[in-house]
């Protein structure tokens, strides 16, 4: 049983004893630790790689990927003989009419503002589509890489090109970091609230004592909660992915 | 100005009082430079309060599947010397639950990490620090505050 950190931190408790993160499936659920100090605020946890350790979370694959993400506003060289009577753009939490007009005249070439993905763009005329610009579809389009940015160029049915839009493409694949849920009991211990995703573990490796995260245990959110002021158990679980992490870790409950 | 939260604990600094989500510029927050010469005791924690009814949420990801996947809300710190120049950022240090929070509601409560940074980038010498918040502009509302406190 350890009682002493390195650099001398004396341990109240151990959470997390030699996981194992290649063979333990996840999550990985401690114990119950009790915890009479929770509502002094000085409660921590440390968790410090026993031996070398890698460690990673789920994988994500998005089709954000075709979209068209700009910081600044996107210039659109609109031909002219691609008339259009309104633009409406379809972002990934909804759609957005874009159409700019001065003095009732269409501004060409179009200038979107915009600081969000774009998925989609339709063109109308009147009520009518005259051109849908899907980027997450693979349609009336292709996408020619150069020099670490892609030309996403918009072709016509016979595929010759209408124009180009210049944007680097996000990644595909989005690695989403290992996170620890902490859940409260009371002292009979029934379960009073679970805090998901408190906090995460940056992906990588970490060589033998190295910590790997440190977090207080949150408590002043818990007298908006029935039972909040009732805790007396907490449970630690670490969500990561065990086929591609390896070795073995600690996790410690201090006072500090 | 707040200077104690209702809870009676005594508020060290204010990091953003009563902002509006809206009128941030992009999809995140960064705090001013925080002076942080207590981080390596180890007290210091940074709390956000819901200032009236808050809606938060975060990115929001479509998948292969055509299903979704929302990113939740997350805090960064960026760690910068006396001189200011820049040392390190921690992403994703603590994460704040999607959803409506009520007047005086916690959002989050969370310790400034200081072993790791010393542990993994031998940093002694941090001494302020700035905070970022990243969620989901256009679908959230309401106003925030953040306080550093002592604990």
């Amino acid at each position: 049983m350890d009682n002493i950190l390195r650099d001398g931190t004396q341990i109240d408790q151990t959470v997390f004893k030699e996981l194992d993160l290649r063979e333990t499936s996840s999550p990985a659920v401690s114990d119950y630790i009790v915890v009479p100090a929770l509502y002094t605020g000085n409660l921590h946890i440390e968790i410090v790689a026993k031996e070398e350790c890698e460690i990673h979370g789920e994988e994500i694959t998005s089709t954000v990927i075709w979209s068209i993400y700009t910081e600044e506003d996107l210039l659109l060289n609109i031909p002219d003989e691609l008339t259009y009577s309104k633009i409406i753009a379809q972002y990934p939490d909804g759609e957005e009419e874009i159409t700019q007009y001065e003095e009732g005249e269409l501004v060409i070439p179009q200038v979107i503002p915009t600081e969000k993905n774009i998925v989609k763009l339709t063109f109308y005329q009147d009520d009518e589509i005259v051109a849908i610009f899907n980027m997450d579809k693979g349609k009336g389009y292709q996408i020619i890489s150069e020099d670490g940015n892609y030309v996403i160029r918009i072709v016509d049915e016979e595929g010759n090109p209408v124009y180009d839009i210049w944007q680097e493409v996000d990644e595909d694949t989005i690695e989403l970091s290992p996170y620890i849920d902490i859940e409260y009991f009371d002292r009979e211990k029934n379960f009073v609230f679970k805090l998901e995703k408190y906090v995460n573990i940056p992906i990588g490796v970490y060589f033998a004592g190295t910590i790997m995260s440190e977090f207080s245990l949150p408590f002043k959110f818990l007298k908006d909660i029935e039972n909040g002021d009732k805790c007396y158990y907490v449970k630690i679980s670490l969500n990561y992915v065990n086929d591609t992490s390896s070795g073995k870790l600690n996790a410690y409950l201090i006072w500090r | 100005m707040a200077y104690s939260l209702p809870d009676g604990t005594k508020i060290d600094q204010i990091i953003w009082d009563n902002q509006a989500l809206y009128s941030s510029s992009g999809d995140y927050r960064a705090s001013d430079y925080i002076p942080v010469p207590a981080l390596y005791s180890g007290r210091l924690k940074i709390l956000f309060l819901a200032n009236n009814d808050v809606i938060i949420r975060g990115q929001i990801l479509t998948l292969k599947d055509d299903s979704t996947y929302e990113i939740k809300p997350y805090i960064s710190i960026q760690y910068y010397n006396k001189n200011k120049s820049n040392l390190r950022t921690m992403g994703y240090v603590s994460n704040i639950a999607y959803g409506s929070y009520l007047k005086n509601n916690i959002m989050c409560e969370f310790n400034i990490p200081y072993r790791y940074i010393i542990n993994k980038w031998n940093y002694y010498d941090c001494y302020y620090i700035r905070i970022w918040l990243y969620y989901n502009k256009p679908a959230s509302s309401g106003n925030i505050s953040a306080y550093l406190i002592w604990e």
